[in-house]
């Protein structure tokens, strides 16, 4: 299957939006048609980018331990309407420029390059890097395997207080969408032996 | 201007729950307008945008627009792999330490 015949019949895609979304993923691993500045009218979008926004984990001691970070939203669009759930659910996005520090750092330049390389072409299937926005002047790392889910509140909160930093161009929701299938639904090691149902 | 924004939520379902199940029993796409969707939140009506619609069945083969969609992942990013453990180890350290 081709990558056109596969978008085709994704029945994500619209047909009209086809050959569009083929354009754009031929620059990959130029990835700046992803992003654009916060929708101006549709203000509770998937994928949107806010600053300040609390990302909870637990510690090895099992205690809360709370930081604030650039986050994207990750609930469906529909899911974000007011009211419609207590919960959001977020990703933490980080500074690429930092991240690139502590590889070097620790593994030196040329065995950290390599890596890099991948995270920026998006090759990483934990990784979403996403291109310059807001201060993030090279670029974000988005940690798909860190999610956390927290009150709408601080969503609801973020929205007043005009904390929204970048949305999804279309094409880069479809994307977006891309990575998360590829983190999220990618193929079972064949070494796990599961058992089948009765 | 027209600000709908299409929710073809199967892949994101895909995505988070896999939910081969639902795309196996016959099920379709629908999708939402957000305006609409504001609306009916406002007046506490339901939303039905995360909604499988049989009677479009036969309008799309959802098994085959799932799996058309994971070839379409792996097609457009063909060198995605997952990371490496000295990858993940420092991603793990430069994670925690926002956490300082």
């Amino acid at each position: 299957m081709d990558l056109a015949r596969a978008a085709g019949e994704s029945g994500v895609i619209p047909p009209e939006k086809v050959g569009s979304l083929l354009a754009s993923l031929k620059r990959v691993p130029d990835f700046s048609w992803v992003l654009l500045g916060p929708h101006p009218s549709d203000e509770r979008l998937q994928g949107d980018l806010l600053s300040d926004f609390p990302v909870a984990v637990v510690d090895n001691e099992g205690n809360p331990r709370c930081s604030k970070f650039a986050v994207l939203v990750l609930n469906n669009t529909c899911d974000l309407q007011p009211g419609r759930s207590q919960f959001v659910t977020v990703a933490p996005a980080m500074d690429f420029s930092r991240f690139s520090k502590t590889y070097i750092g620790q593994e030196g330049e040329e065995r950290a390059k390599s890596y890099l390389h991948a995270v920026r072409a998006n090759q990483v299937c934990e990784i979403l890097w996403l291109p310059t926005f807001a201060s993030f002047k090279e670029g974000a790392v988005i940690f798909l395997n860190r999610v956390g889910a927290a009150s709408a509140k601080l969503y609801e909160d973020a929205l007043k207080e005009r904390r929204r930093l970048a949305s999804f161009s279309q094409n880069g929701f479809y994307f977006l969408l891309i990575k998360l299938t590829n983190h999220i639904a990618r193929m079972e090691s064949p070494e796990v032996a599961r058992l089948e149902s009765a | 201007m027209s600000n709908a924004v299409t929710q073809h939520l199967p892949v994101a379902l895909m995505a988070y729950a896999i939910s081969a199940h639902a795309l196996r029993n016959g099920c379709a796409l629908a999708s939402s307008n957000v305006a609409t969707l504001e609306w009916k939140a406002a007046e506490a009506l339901p939303t039905a945008c995360s909604t499988f619609l049989p009677q479009q069945k036969n309008e799309l083969q959802p098994d085959s627009a799932g799996l058309a969609f994971r070839a379409l992942a792996q097609l457009a990013l063909p060198e995605s792999r997952a990371m490496e453990d000295w990858e993940r180890k420092h991603a793990d350290a430069f994670f925690w330490s926002h956490f300082a």
